[in-house]
């Protein structure tokens, strides 16, 4: 076995383990070869030091409570960015049926105005509100 | 592995899926995160940030990546963005040192071993630190980071070969 290949076999156990056949085989070339049996101390003192050093952090016990109340926040904020277009779209409705009611126009035109102003002024308050976003964002 | 979350995804249960999904990566998450990071308070901020976009775009996820790929993307942006707004907010100072690990009576100290680890490149730093945190698990290491098994195993043997050199050249 070549210096190389045992170098190797010793970073695959810190890896996850070999199998006998190639341990023995390790073991005979370590027997014969300081190099590789420094090397093979070197690495295990490595892994030892990293091992004790990397230890896995636990989450805090309060980890799940604040994140519920982020995402019921997120819940809340999603729901509010719907009661404008809701609002506009009512009031537009509830508009046109007053004038519908009241108006001595036709009913066609008065329904023609009356969807036309509620659609033209939701793509105008949407506009209106991405720019304010954008503006935000800078 | 998470047919399970799909499922309900499918079946428009976005909560019980989240609650599921939470419940199998909440950890695998924040050890990522922290890998990246690098100490305690900041790690569990960001893994709540990523948790909460996950939750966002859950019911937008198309199943093109799997899940896991997929929250680890998310997960490992949400470390990259938090630390380049710590970097321009110039708020991490010299006195912030990384969380105290635990550490027994070491071959290296604990300033020696963090050294080492910091003088490697990029990803075999990620790789290494993740490695250990994961309980040295190269599969695990692998889906994180969106990488070949065999690359991750080829970056380890580099990262610890360059290493030994480094005790090398100190003694």
């Amino acid at each position: 076995m070549t210096c190389q290949a045992a170098q190797e076999l010793i970073l695959e156990s810190l890896d996850g383990g070999i199998d006998k056949e190639q341990q023995t085989r390790l073991e005979s070339h370590l027997a014969q070869c300081d190099v590789c049996r420094s090397f093979q101390e070197a690495q295990r003192a490595l892994d030892g030091a990293l091992a004790d050093h990397y230890v896995a952090p636990q989450l805090s016990a309060a980890f799940k409570s604040k994140l519920s109340g982020k995402i019921r926040a997120e819940k809340k904020r999603a729901l509010q960015e719907w009661i404008p277009d809701v609002l506009h779209l009512g009031g537009g409705i509830v508009a046109t049926g007053a004038c519908f009611l009241w108006l001595p126009v036709s009913p066609t035109t008065v329904l023609t105005v009356g969807a036309t102003l509620t659609l033209g002024g939701y793509v105008l308050q949407t506009v209106f509100r991405f720019w304010l976003e954008d503006l935000e964002g800078l | 592995m998470d047919q399970d979350i799909q499922e309900l995804l499918s079946q428009r249960q976005k909560d019980r899926a989240f609650e599921l999904l939470l419940q199998r990566y909440q950890a695998k998450i924040f050890r990522l995160v922290f890998s990246i990071v690098g100490n305690r308070p900041g790690a569990e901020e960001v893994t709540q940030d990523a948790f909460l976009k996950i939750w966002q775009a859950l019911a937008g996820y198309d199943g093109r990546a799997s899940l896991s790929t997929w929250i680890y993307t998310i997960a490992r942006n949400a470390s990259i963005s938090h630390l380049r707004s710590e970097f321009y907010r110039k708020t991490l100072s010299l006195e912030e040192s990384p969380e105290p690990f635990a550490v027994t009576e070491p071959v290296l100290n604990r300033i020696e071993t963090e050294r080492l680890v910091a003088n490697l490149p990029e990803e075999q730093r990620e790789i290494i630190v993740l490695f250990y945190l994961q309980e040295r698990s190269i599969e695990d290491v692998a889906a994180m980071l969106d990488l070949p098994e065999g690359t991750v195993k080829s970056q380890l043997h580099r990262a610890r070969k360059a290493m030994a050199a480094m005790m090398e050249v100190k003694r």
